[in-house]
This record gives structure tokens, C-alpha cells and sequence, in this order.
């Protein structure tokens, strides 16, 4: 789906040939601009702008972190469904980072199935803990312990570990 | 694999091989084995290619590890949970967290490709040929399948060891974009030093879907390709075309003298000296007995060897000159086994190069071979044939008479076209006129004086093999044929009628050296050259 653009002649109109918004774009933009644009009112219209701008002249998820700044603003006092309505809203942003157009539907399910367990862990971090770093140390072990996880099954799935390695 | 030729060389090396044992002093040259090419081809298949969890105990070795994209990405991650913990808002983590859940998912789908890959992908390696000389190329294919399509782009890379001259990495790649079971490349890789080559190692890339996990995976293979030095592929030593044939000698004489081993005991003769006389004999028989002993024979190997420019004609490591070395060697070998003292003279272009002996000892052996395996071509330029050479007495009479006129030019050069003794002061300027004489002149026994070179300078030849003739007790000349080593001569039909008359030009000029008293000469020269020589001049017939 991605054009190269050739730097010699970059201008708006090659910009937005080269980032081409998807379907999953538009409707990312759409949710987000309406979840935040209920809430706040033209503050929210305009978040829904930036991300648009965002989402048609960047590629990967810039556009994603854009509208996660972006609620941070509006959402400063916000309660539990506006902040997790804004965060659905923007899902579809994300995945129109990291699947290409028409989407792999089990990619997709299984990056939903990721996106909720995680906003659902930070969330109960967020409740139960009381000091704020305490919540993103603990994100960060837990996001650590995973990854660590994953790359210790991947060598003992590829039969890299040697057999006292692996009975230790 | 390989080829040794013997040749007992008696002492009328006129053509007669002897008998097993032969009661003739002679030599026996022994062409040291060579490696030998393989003719056709070959493939050596390392078959699909085991991980190290197999039986086989191949190697696997893996390093996972994320991309720049990824690292890009947890940055963001980890700037948003900081900015969550300076805010004091919930916002940030989440999205972090968000952010970080899509690291894992790709993280996760991106083991189950190189699981995929390491349960699906097989990879042969195959070179042809699987014998080649230093210099040469081999074709080296690479095939690589899954049995079932992964959703990751593959690259299966040929690791070409550091001893090859191999394409760039793209030609000697297998792209296996998703989706795609099967693929393959061939790709030539030159092969510029001697030994065992390995193509051991195979090099598989996978990315992950997301771009941020690339996995590098080497695995074994075992294709082999034997490099070998170049080498004269088969020797072709004969008279007329006829191999010589082969047989072993053993070094002694019919001869009887002054020795210590008993011959025969006869009665005496008129002119037998007293010392002569067995005393138990006589007094046995009560008649004057005569005890014989066969004469010890100590023959002196005089080499020379040619290794002028002219001698650096044909293929790398395939030249004249290493034809030259193949004789000299087993010449030397032949002596040495015999005790025989050898004396070596390596002729350039313009002046003696090297010159040895004689003597006997190991280390003269040592010495001697080692200086011919050593013996480079003198450096200079390729001299043309016949160019500056000599001409013979009846050519320079035949010239002058062409020179009829009275032009400055004919007055000029008649005088030396006329003068026959010009000719002669002209050969003996000649470096291998001069070793001939040289090498003739220092004995003073039984010798035998073997000349090895090429037929680029006949009158040079033939006036060195007359004075060697009357001199030496024998002379054996080994003379490559120059049109067999000519480019011209690999043509496969281009120049084929040069080619016969170049041979027969050849023969005619070992057959004139054969005349002379006490000379043998012989042809040494490709196999494959000479059969295709013959072939040729049968159908020039």
C-alpha cells in the first residue's frame, strides 16, 4: 500500500499519495474525532483534526500516539468511560498501523485481544497501586517478563537450548 | 585417483624397452602421480538441511533479535509512561500499554513464523563440478522449500566460504516473499585457491510481519568442491605418437670389468692378465680358469632443461614448462633410486640459470628437485619462434641466392648469408647450445645427457643434440610440440589444418634428431592434445 515518495519532489499532495489513509484510518479518525468531540465539545472537533492530519501525513502509529496526547488534554478529570471509550475509539488507529489494508482477521483479533488485556492491566495498575510510577515500574516489569518469556519460548521451541541448560 | 608412466630409458635408447630385468643400464622415469580431474559432473547434494535438535547433529545457530522499529516504538511506550507518572494521569499508561500489547502481539506472531520456518524449510546445496583446477569456476545452486507457505519473508543466503570469489549477496540469495513454497539460484563462484572447499553454511533471514523482529538462522550443509593446483592432466610421452611403453628396470649391466659380483667363470684365453686367474679353480679343474665379475656401471644423469619464455606456452599451470617439470622430476627420481649422480642445468633465454652438480648425495636429490618444482619461465617476453634465431647452412645458401639483384641491400646481406661459419659462431652463443656442450664437456665416463625442451627453436636443437650425440655416451631429447600449446590449438576446428602441419613438422624434426648416432627423442605432450593431433593428421591423410 505505501508509495515510495521521492524526497526530490515532496509535497503535500505526494505526502498524502505515499500515506495513503485506509478505511481502518478513516474510521480511527471518525471514532476518536466523535468520542472526544461528545465530550469536549470544538476542543474535541479540533483533537479529531490534528489526528486526521496526523494520520494522513505520518505513517505507523504516530497518529495513535497523537490522539493519546491529544486525550490526555481533554481527558484530565475525566471518569472511567470517557477515558476507556476515547482509548476504543482509537484502537482502529493502531491497527491501521500494524496491519496492512485489507487486514489479516485473526492479526487483527489477536491485536484486540492484546489491546483490551492491555488497557485492562494498566487500568487495575492504575486503581490498585497508589503512586503512579509504581503503576508504570510495574507495566514496565510485567511488559518485560513477557517479551523475556516469549524469546526464552521461542529458543527452547527451536531446539536451541542445550539439555542441561534446559532441565536446569 | 591418478597416473604414473614408467619408461626404462637402456642405453641405445633407440626405442627398444627392455625386459623386465634389464641387463642394460638404464633409467626409470617415473611421472609422479597427480591428482587427476574428474571428467563429467557431479553434483554433491547436502540434502535438506537438519537443525542441531536432529539426529544428523547439524549446526543451528539463531539470534532473534528486534529491529530499529522496534526500538522506536518502545521508545514512545516508555516516554508515554514516563509522561504518565510526571502528569499523574492514567492516559499515558494506557496508551503505552497499548503500544506495548501490539510489541507483543508481533512478538508472538513473529516466533510463530520462525517456528514455521525451522519446521518447513529445507535447503540443498549442490556444486558442479565437483573437481575444478585453481582459477576455475564452479556453479553452486542453491534450492530452498517450505512445505507449507509462512506469513514472513524468508531469505535463504549461500555463505561462501572466505577462500571464493562469490557474487554479491543478492545473487546468491533465495527471496522467499509470503506466500511463496519455492525457489532457487545458481550462481558461479571462482575459486582461486587449492584445497577442500566447503560450502558448509547456509544463512537463513526472517522477518517478522511487523518489522520488528528479524531472526538469522545458519545452518549446515555439505557441499564440497576439491580445488586442485594446476597440473599437467596427462602426459603423453611416446615416439611418433606411440606411448613408450611401460615397464621397470633394474639398474645394472651386461657388461663385464672390474666389479664385485661374480659373472661367469671361463677358461683362459690368450691376452687374459694373471690377476685374472681363479687359483681354486685352476687347480680344481687342472686347467687355467678365468673368473669374471660384472663392471659396475656409474652413470651420470646430465639434465638440462629448458625454461626459457618460450617454454611458458599453454594454460596456467598447464604449460609447456610444467610438462618439462613432470619429465625432469621423474628423472630425478629414477636416479636417485639408482644412486646414479645427477647434474642439472635450467637454460633461459639469454643465459644459464641455474646450474647443479653432478653428485649423488640425498640432499643433491633434494636440491634438484626442489629447483625444478621452483623453476619459473624466464620473465622476459615471449620470444616469437625461430625469430632471432639461427639459420641453418643450406637456408642461408638458398637466401643468398634469392638476393640476385644489385641493390644495396642484397650486397649487404650476402656476404653473411654466404659465410657458413657465422652460422656456427651464431648456435654457439646460444645459452642451450651452451649447456649441451657444457654438460658433454664435464664428463669424462659413461653419461647419459637428457635435453628437455620445446621445438620453437629447431637449428638451436638440433646443433646442441649433434654436439651432445658425439660427446655423450646417450642423449635423449624431450621435446614438447609448440603448435599443441598454441591458442590456436584449443580451437575446435579454427587453424585445424595449421594444427596438423604443425605436428607434422614436429615429427619431422624428432625423426631428423632420432637419426643422429646414440639419440633418442621423444614427444611429450597432453594426452587429449595428441590424440586429437593424430586424429587430425589421419584426416589430413
Amino acid at each position: 500500500m505505501e508509495t515510495p515518495v521521492n524526497q526530490s519532489e515532496l509535497t503535500i499532495r505526494t505526502v498524502l499519495d505515499a500515506n495513503e489513509l485506509t478505511p481502518m484510518d478513516a474510521t480511527g479518525v471518525l471514532c476518536f474525532t466523535l468520542a472526544v468531540g461528545l465530550a469536549n465539545g470544538l476542543w474535541g472537533l479540533a483533537a479529531g483534526v490534528l489526528v486526521l492530519v496526523a494520520a494522513a501525513a505520518t505513517e505507523g502509529p504516530l497518529a495513535f500516539v497523537v490522539a493519546q496526547l491529544t486525550a490526555v488534554s481533554l481527558f484530565g478529570d475525566a471518569g472511567l468511560v470517557a477515558v476507556g471509550g476515547a482509548q476504543l475509539a482509537a484502537f482502529p488507529l493502531l491497527a491501521s498501523a500494524a496491519c496492512a489494508w485489507p487486514p489479516d482477521r485473526a492479526r487483527l483479533a489477536r491485536l484486540a485481544a492484546g489491546y483490551v488485556v492491555a488497557l485492562g492491566v494498566a487500568w487495575a495498575l492504575w486503581s490498585t497501586l497508589r503512586w503512579a510510577w509504581q503503576a508504570a515500574a510495574v507495566a514496565a516489569v510485567l511488559a518485560a517478563a513477557v517479551a523475556y518469556g516469549l524469546h526464552r519460548y521461542e529458543r527452547v521451541a527451536l531446539g536451541l537450548v542445550d539439555a542441561p541448560e534446559a532441565e536446569r | 585417483m591418478g597416473f604414473g608412466i614408467r619408461l626404462t630409458l637402456g642405453r641405445d635408447l633407440g626405442g627398444v624397452i627392455r625386459r623386465l630385468r634389464c641387463v642394460n643400464v638404464g633409467f626409470n622415469v617415473r611421472l609422479k602421480p597427480r591428482p587427476r580431474r574428474e571428467s563429467g559432473v557431479r553434483a554433491t547434494d547436502c540434502g535438506p538441511l537438519q537443525h542441531k535438535h536432529s539426529t544428523s547433529g547439524a549446526r543451528i545457530e539463531s539470534t532473534m533479535l528486534p529491529t530499529r522499529r522496534w526500538a522506536t516504538l518502545a521508545g514512545v511506550a516508555c516516554f508515554l509512561a514516563v509522561y504518565a507518572v510526571v502528569l499523574d494521569e492514567p492516559t499515558p499508561l494506557v496508551a503505552a500499554c497499548g503500544l506495548v500489547a501490539w510489541l507483543v502481539v508481533a512478538q508472538v506472531e513473529a516466533v510463530g513464523a520462525m517456528r514455521a520456518v525451522d519446521r518447513d524449510l529445507s535447503a540443498s546445496v549442490s556444486v558442479e563440478p565437483t573437481s575444478v583446477f585453481v582459477g576455475d569456476r564452479a556453479a553452486v545452486t542453491l534450492t530452498a522449500s517450505l512445505s507449507e507457505a509462512v506469513d514472513a519473508p524468508v531469505e535463504v543466503e549461500l555463505v561462501a566460504p572466505p577462500s571464493v570469489n562469490a557474487p554479491e549477496r543478492a545473487r546468491r540469495t533465495v527471496s522467499l516473499a509470503p506466500g511463496e513454497t519455492e525457489g532457487s539460484v545458481t550462481c558461479s563462484v571462482e575459486l582461486p585457491v587449492a584445497g577442500r572447499i566447503a560450502f558448509d553454511e547456509v544463512a537463513v533471514d526472517i522477518d517478522g510481519h511487523a518489522g520488528f523482529f528479524t531472526e538469522s538462522v545458519t545452518l549446515d550443509a555439505d557441499a564440497r568442491c576439491l580445488v586442485e593446483p594446476p597440473a599437467p592432466e596427462g602426459i603423453h610421452v611416446g615416439r611418433g605418437g606411440e606411448l613408450v611403453g611401460t615397464t621397470f628396470g633394474d639398474h645394472s649391466s651386461d657388461q663385464t670389468g672390474p666389479g664385485l659380483v661374480p659373472h661367469e667363470t671361463r677358461q683362459y684365453l690368450p691376452g687374459d692378465t694373471l690377476s685374472q686367474i681363479d687359483w681354486k679353480t685352476t687347480a680344481r679343474m687342472n686347467h687355467p680358469y678365468i673368473r669374471e665379475f660384472e663392471s659396475e656401471s656409474d652413470y651420470l644423469l646430465s639434465l638440462v632443461v629448458d625454461c626459457g619464455s618460450h617454454m611458458n606456452r599453454g594454460p596456467t599451470g598447464r604449460t609447456m614448462l610444467s610438462y618439462a617439470r613432470e619429465i625432469a622430476l621423474g628423472l630425478v627420481d629414477a636416479a636417485e633410486s639408482h644412486g646414479d649422480p645427477v647434474s642439472t642445468q635450467f637454460v633461459g633465454d639469454d643465459a644459464m640459470e641455474w646450474e647443479f652438480g653432478p653428485s649423488s648425495s640425498s640432499n643433491a636429490y633434494q636440491t634438484v628437485r626442489r629447483r625444478l618444482l621452483s623453476m619459473e619461465p624466464t620473465a622476459s617476453p615471449r620470444r616469437p619462434v625461430d625469430a632471432s634465431r639461427p639459420v641453418a647452412p643450406e637456408d642461408a645458401r638458398k637466401r643468398s641466392r634469392l638476393l640476385d639483384d644489385d641493390s644495396a641491400f642484397a650486397a649487404t646481406l650476402r656476404p653473411y648469408l654466404r659465410d657458413g661459419e657465422s652460422y656456427v659462431s651464431r648456435v654457439s652463443d646460444r645459452p642451450l647450445f651452451d649447456a649441451v656442450k657444457s654438460a658433454c664437456s664435464r664428463s669424462n665416463r659413461q653419461d647419459h645427457l637428457v635435453l628437455v625442451t620445446d621445438d620453437s627453436a629447431k637449428v638451436e636443437t638440433y646443433e646442441a643434440v649433434v654436439v651432445a650425440s658425439k660427446r655423450s655416451s646417450q642423449t635423449s631429447v624431450f621435446l614438447t610440440p609448440t603448435t599443441f600449446f598454441d591458442d590456436a590449438a584449443d580451437a575446435a576446428d579454427a587453424g585445424a589444418t595449421d594444427f596438423a602441419a604443425g605436428f607434422v613438422a614436429f615429427e619431422e624434426f624428432r625423426k631428423r634428431l632420432e637419426r643422429l648416432p646414440n639419440v633418442t627423442a621423444y614427444e611429450v605432450a597432453p594426452k587429449s592434445a595428441m590424440a586429437l593431433a593424430t586424429a587430425r593428421a589421419t584426416t589430413a591423410e
